[in-house]
């Protein structure tokens, strides 16, 4: 066989001598040209046998091939290149064309094999001459076959192939084809028939996607553009379309420059620094300019079908579809179900309602988007500056989501919008200003002499996480959860409760708009049985993250465990013991007990469930108390002035109503309220009992409204009624008033609370960890201490 | 001796309370020489001095004094052991902390000497030196025995594709400069994190209480520290002190004494080559007692707070606010404890009060009662020297003390309280914060709220809330302001004894 070799260095060598020895015939040997007057030691060896030797500095310019060189190259008739230690860039012209070991009418595929035999056929065929089929009308050649498909959802436009068992499926990762035992390959590039090689997953991107023909102008810009790009990579000789920027050596304070300067040249274009991390060679680079200079950017704006409702003097305009891999779409089916108004029981509109199927594609995205997208790549500084601009955008919607918020979960307007939605804002900039500050540790170990060791550890995201949470507070647990998970850099599934689905779905309409990659965040309203539990089943979830009841979170975690034992975090219920000494300021005492129990309807897992009086002072509490009940407005959330508002919805009513009538019957005494409020929505009365005993079914049980539950305690018996505040398998929270220093750490120390607040009650701040003792869950969220949550610990050992 | 192993053969233990310690009666001083390398030396100069028992004004026994020559020994050595594959480096971090754990058992064996020495040389009471002083000592060694190796860097995501990561390494030779209130605490407190971070050091005692830190050198050595990882060179400051300070091969000092001397410690220190400083000075710390507060445990801890180690504390509770509807209470029931407290033989048992440190201290603290009584205060009890006894000052009680007078503004460091009177919590704060001082305060009430915006408001290093010198291996402890900067103990001493340095690799950015 005819052959050239290509390369360099005593490997080089090496391997001509080889060749030379197995009876093959080099028709020509291309090295470097020699450096400071040495010749290569291939050429040398090759020149001794009297073989023809060339020294090309390079093999074509500016794209091109140099015909002369080709020329040379093919006067040899060579069936086949060798290229040992080659450094210089073949093109393509420069090919071999040895036919005696496949021809391109032989690779045809036969359709009617297994897959494997398909991948094989197809890699058995790569570079040379390459696989080929019929199909779209066109011959079209397939390389860089797959056999390992696992974690891939043939989910995409379908290649119909005559022949084939079954259609080929253009997906993100590339082209799927099926063999006649229904199994999967995948196919990464496909050669059009036209010569041109394309990725596969861009198969059906056709015209639209292709490279746009520039303008003089444009072609001017572009050049001024590549200079840019050598000023700022002066090690690269010269910028070719293929030149990519990160390869080529530039750090972050490049992609400023490079940004700073195109803005500059370009009048001020609006160009970031991701779309230098989307964009990294120079021809992808040129293609986005463009596009942004000719204002046609906005093709990937996502086109948003929205619910439109003119109420509290705004327009709200609701998303109400699932949100997937950074698009609206409908449910399998096309699935729906109705979103209530607590308020008047009315329908606000039809939201779609996610499958198991659903869940498939949203993990799919996720976990494309955790292992290949953006998030991935760009560094943590620029994650958090993603987080603080959600963050913004987030208050610049701040009206709108509380409104939402207020009517899908029937929350206190002025409520909503300092803590449904305003601590929700806060979340996202306190856990912003984290992502580059997720420090591991160097470590001394001892060392294994004579050598040394040196040990890091390093805290890195877990993956693709799931988020399950609750109707209370829905887009304030959400960004609970959410705010640290992203910014400890995984990806995030999540279903928000089903009853109250609006703000999450707003909420991925501003992540859209902050630019936070597609996939990183996914939501899918939809019930606990079918999206949590397939959420907690799914093996490519690696964590989750809960809240709501005790019974569901004991589900979750042992599905987690079957599944892949699953990270896992839960916040559960409570019945928080609220003890108020006698000596305590009696008015702060009324009034934050007040908001220990009504805060949010009683809607609050951290609601003091219990309430325990000093005797001396118990009577005179309940009659204030009975007062400041009284003043309460009940009314519709969105008025400025009511602060009762509906619960949440109808079978949670239903529930407090009986929670009520089961204290009367075990002889509670009833002081105030307990039924519904006799107008539309599902309102309940601000309810008082007294005398409530330790076996009381309301004793133990948390209700979830506004039912304040007091028993009184022995005047100076601190640690009976210690004992009695700690009897409950809860332990969520816990309050103490008095004005005794010691009293006060002595009860601290003794409650068996995740939280204990002294002279103050629901108190909760983005900076401090918030969790549960016992059955009240573990897992802190909010605080340094929930960022762990969605951290994995490496160790890395060195020797030296 | 009696081990605890046998408890269970041999029945339930004994219910008598344990004996006392006793001290070592006729106790030979063997370790008076300078301590370098491992060895003992005679100065440089062959000049020695003299240390007293200020109990009695005997001589104790006379030391070798150094002089800057045998500083530059001692320095040198430390170097020597601190170079690279020296075996002191070479050391695992966790063999380190066993060395400290060691050190700290050998502590605990000669507890009783150790106590005896103290006592002998500072005189105070021996129960005082072996239950607080030794206590603390063995306490100290082995919290930072402990912290050896877990002395943690950070790895630390960055902008660009690189891995960067610290390391907390030793600075280097240290020095130490102890005063001779607490001699051995003292060096202990210096000398535990200098060696648990990997550094060596250099160490000068106080001249007149050099003997517990020079049985410790012979503790270093029985351990097997390597050679030359501790040095000790008795003297005085204006000699040893100073060349200690200005040595261009000390990369850290650590002073605790006096304002005055601490400025020249700093001084000394950015003229030679910028070294590290830490510095424990004065106090003139504010006690403060609020009406609501149970006012035994404020009596009994003001007083203690003054009168321990007759006075000769940094921590001196010697500016106590009394808030006046309890004033005259507080100050009758402080004088008839005052009155009460024993004087006399460190070596007895029941004194818990001895004499002064040495003449130049016993003649300020009287020339600053004299102030008291002219300035206008009122002398409720004690207020001069023991008639029949040296060094010895009486337990003295002002009353109806102004903050204008010099023993409600200068540091006495004797056995005297100044009381004085305030309505209320702002003024008393911002009384309690008209001093250049920083190092502690207190805080008497019941009130949660008092306690709490009191203990956020006055500026100081320390803020005890219903308790007094409660110091902890775990806590850290330095002032505010003039008292000092840095702090000893706790994790936050280990920051004062390593240097961070970062390291950052850059990654190959083309696929690997």
């Amino acid at each position: 066989m005819k052959i050239a070799v290509i390369g360099q260095s005593l490997f080089g060598q090496e391997v001509y001598c080889h060749l030379r020895k197995e009876g093959y015939e080099v028709v020509g040997v291309f090295t470097v040209p020699d450096k400071n007057g040495k010749a290569d030691p291939l050429g040398l060896e090759a020149e001794k046998d009297g073989v023809p030797v060339f020294k090309f500095p390079r093999w074509r310019e500016k794209g091109q091939a140099l015909p002369d060189v080709v020329a040379k190259y093919q006067a040899l008739g060579a069936e086949l290149n060798v290229l040992p230690f080659c450094s210089q860039f073949i093109p393509m012209e420069v090919r071999a064309t040895y036919e005696g070991i496949q021809k391109k009418e032989t690779a045809k595929i036969n359709w009617e094999q297994p897959a494997e035999a398909i991948h094989n056929w197809i890699r058995g065929n790569d570079k040379v001459p390459g696989a080929w089929t019929e199909a779209c009308g066109q011959k079209l050649t397939f390389f860089n076959s797959m056999l390992n498909t696992a974690g891939l959802v043939p989910e995409g436009e379908a290649l119909p192939i005559p022949g084939a068992h079954r259609p080929g499926v253009v997906t993100k990762a590339g082209l799927i084809l099926f063999g006649n035992d229904d199994r999967m390959l995948l196919v990464k590039n496909i050669q059009l028939e036209d010569g041109k090689m394309i990725p596969a997953s861009h198969f059906f991107r056709g015209e639209d996607s292709s490279a746009l023909e520039l303008t003089e102008a444009e072609l001017v810009t572009m050049e001024a553009v590549r200079s840019a790009w050598k000023r700022i990579l002066p090690n690269v000789l010269e910028v070719e379309d293929s030149t990519d920027f990160f390869k080529s050596g530039a750090a972050s304070v490049d992609v400023v420059r490079l940004v700073e300067e195109v803005k500059e040249l370009c009048d001020g274009v609006e160009l970031e620094n991701e779309d230098v991390y989307m964009a990294t060679t120079f021809k992808d680079f040129i293609q986005l300019l463009v596009r942004k200079l000719r204002g046609d950017d906005k093709e990937s704006e996502c086109i948003i079908d929205y619910v439109e409702m003119t109420v509290n003097k705004l327009t709200l305009r609701m998303p109400h579809q699932l949100f997937i891999g950074g698009t609206f779409v409908d449910a399998e089916g096309a699935k729906t179900y109705e979103t209530i108004n607590p308020t008047d029981g009315s329908v606000i509109c039809q939201v779609s309602l996610a499958q198991v199927s659903d869940v498939d594609k949203a993990v799919a995205a996720a976990k494309d988007a955790f292992e290949n997208g953006l998030w991935g790549k760009i560094s943590a500084r620029d994650r958090g500056r993603l987080l603080y601009r959600l963050a913004d955008l987030m208050e610049q919607h701040q009206e709108e989501l509380a409104t939402i918020e207020a009517l899908d979960a029937g929350a206190v307007y002025t409520l909503a919008l300092k803590t449904h939605v305003g601590m929700s804002i806060q979340t996202f900039r306190y856990f912003a200003g984290w992502c580059d500050k997720i420090q591991g540790s160097t470590i001394p170990i001892n060392q294994a002499r004579p050598n040394r060791n040196l040990t890091l550890t390093r805290k890195e995201p877990i993956g693709v996480c799931g988020i399950v949470i609750p109707w209370n507070y829905p887009l304030m647990m959400l960004s609970w959860k959410t705010a640290a998970c992203l910014a400890a850099g995984n990806t995030v599934v999540i279903k928000p409760a089903q009853v109250t689905p609006l703000t999450a779905l707003k909420f991925a309409e501003l992540t859209l708009k902050a630019g936070i990659p597609k996939g990183v965040i996914n939501i899918l309203p939809g019930s606990g049985s079918l999206v949590g539990q397939r959420l907690s089943d799914h093996p490519d979830v690696r964590k989750i993250g809960f809240t709501g009841s005790t019974e569901v979170g004991k589900h979750i975690m042992k599905s987690c465990a079957l599944s892949n034992v699953k990270k896992v975090s839960l916040e559960l219920g409570g019945k928080s013991p609220l003890i108020i000494f006698a000596d305590c300021d009696l008015s702060k005492a009324v009034q934050m007990g007040m908001s220990s129990v009504f805060f949010n309807k009683g809607e609050n897992c951290i609601a003091a469930g219990r309430l325990f009086i000093e005797d001396s002072i118990h009577d005179q509490f309940v009659q204030k108390v009975v007062e400041e009940v009284k003043k309460m407005k009940i009314g519709n959330p969105l008025d400025r002035d009511t602060n009762h508002g509906p619960q949440n919805h109808q079978a949670h009513l239903r529930k407090l109503i009986e929670y009520c009538q089961r204290g009367v019957k075990e002889g509670a005494t009833l002081v105030c309220g307990g039924n519904q409020v006799p107008r539309p929505g599902f309102f309940f009365e601000p309810t008082v009992f007294t005398d409530v005993e330790d076996h009381m079914f309301i004793a133990k049980e948390e209700s979830f409204g506004p039912v304040m539950v007091i028993s009184r305690f022995a005047d100076g018996d601190m640690d009976t009624v210690l004992s009695r505040a700690n009897a409950t398998e809860f332990g969520l929270a816990s309050g103490v008033f008095t004005r005794d220093i010691g009293k006060a750490l002595y009860v601290s120390d003794k409650l068996e609370a995740g939280t204990v607040f002294i002279n103050t009650y629901n108190k909760t701040d983005v900076a401090a960890p918030f969790g549960g003792f016992k059955q009240s869950g573990f897992g802190k969220d909010l605080g340094e201490a929930a960022l762990n949550e969605y951290l994995r610990v490496k160790t890395v050992t060195f020797e030296y | 001796m009696a081990t605890t192993n046998g408890a269970v053969e041999n029945g339930p233990p004994d219910k008598k309370p344990p004996a006392l310690p006793r001290p070592i009666r006729n106790l030979e001083v063997k370790f008076t020489k300078v301590f370098i390398n491992n060895e003992w030396h005679e100065s440089t100069s062959g000049k020695k001095f003299a240390t007293y028992n200020p109990s009695t004004l005997e001589q104790i026994c006379e030391v070798e004094e150094g002089d800057k020559p045998d500083v530059d020994k001692a320095v040198e050595a430390a170097h020597a052991a601190f170079q690279r594959g020296s075996p002191w480096r070479r050391l695992d971090a966790l063999n380190r902390g066993r060395l400290l754990h060691q050190l700290a058992d050998l502590v605990e064996r000669d507890r009783a000497v150790l106590a005896t020495l103290e006592t002998m040389d500072t005189g105070k009471p021996f129960l005082h030196a072996f239950f607080i002083d030794l206590e603390g000592c063995i306490k100290t060694l082995r919290y930072f025995a402990g912290w050896a190796d877990k002395i943690q860097g950070r790895t630390i995501p960055t902008d660009d594709n690189v891995v960067c990561f610290t390391r907390h390494e030793p600075i280097g030779v240290c020095g130490a400069i102890t005063p001779w209130n607490f001699p051995l605490l003292m060096l202990v407190w210096k000398l535990a994190p200098a060696l648990c971070c990997g550094n060596t050091i250099v160490v000068k005692p106080a001249e007149q209480t050099p003997l517990t830190a020079l049985y410790l050198g012979s503790l270093i050595k029985e351990v097997g520290f390597p050679p030359g990882v501790v040095n000790i060179v008795p003297g005085f400051g204006p000699t040893v002190g100073a060349a200690m300070s200005s040595h261009p091969r000390i990369s850290k000092i650590a002073f605790t004494g006096s304002i005055e001397v601490g400025k020249l410690v700093k001084e000394a220190a950015s003229r030679s080559n910028l070294k590290r400083v830490t510095l424990e000075l004065g106090g003139k710390n504010p006690c403060i007692v609020c009406a609501d507060a149970d006012l035994d445990l404020a009596v009994e801890c003001a007083h203690q707070g003054i009168f321990f180690n007759q006075g000769q504390c940094c921590t001196a509770a010697s500016r106590v606010f009394v808030e006046e509807q309890v004033y005259p209470e507080f100050v009758r029931r402080s004088v008839e404890r005052a009155r009460k407290r024993p004087v006399g033989d460190p070596f007895d048992a029941r004194t818990e009060h001895g004499p002064q440190i040495d003449q130049n201290q016993f003649d300020k603290i009287l020339a600053l009662i004299e102030s008291g009584k002219k300035e206008g205060a009122r002398l409720e009890c004690g207020g001069s020297a023991m008639e029949d006894r040296g060094l010895f000052v009486k337990p003295t009680v002002f009353s109806e003390v102004t903050d204008t007078m010099r023993i409600a503004k200068e540091e006495i460091f004797g056995p005297v309280q100044p009381i004085l009177k305030f309505k209320t919590i702002e003024e008393v704060i911002r009384r309690a914060n008209s001093l250049e001082y920083g190092l502690t305060a207190a805080v008497f009430t019941k009130n949660l709220d008092k306690a709490l915006k009191l203990a956020s408001a006055l500026e100081s290093g320390t803020v005890w809330i219903n308790c007094y010198n409660a110091i902890y291996a775990q806590a850290p402890f330095g002032g505010f302001k003039m008292s000092g900067n840095g702090r000893e103990l706790g994790e936050y001493a280990l920051s004062e004894y390593t240097e961070v340095k970062t390291v950052t690799i850059k990654l190959d950015d083309k696929d690997p």
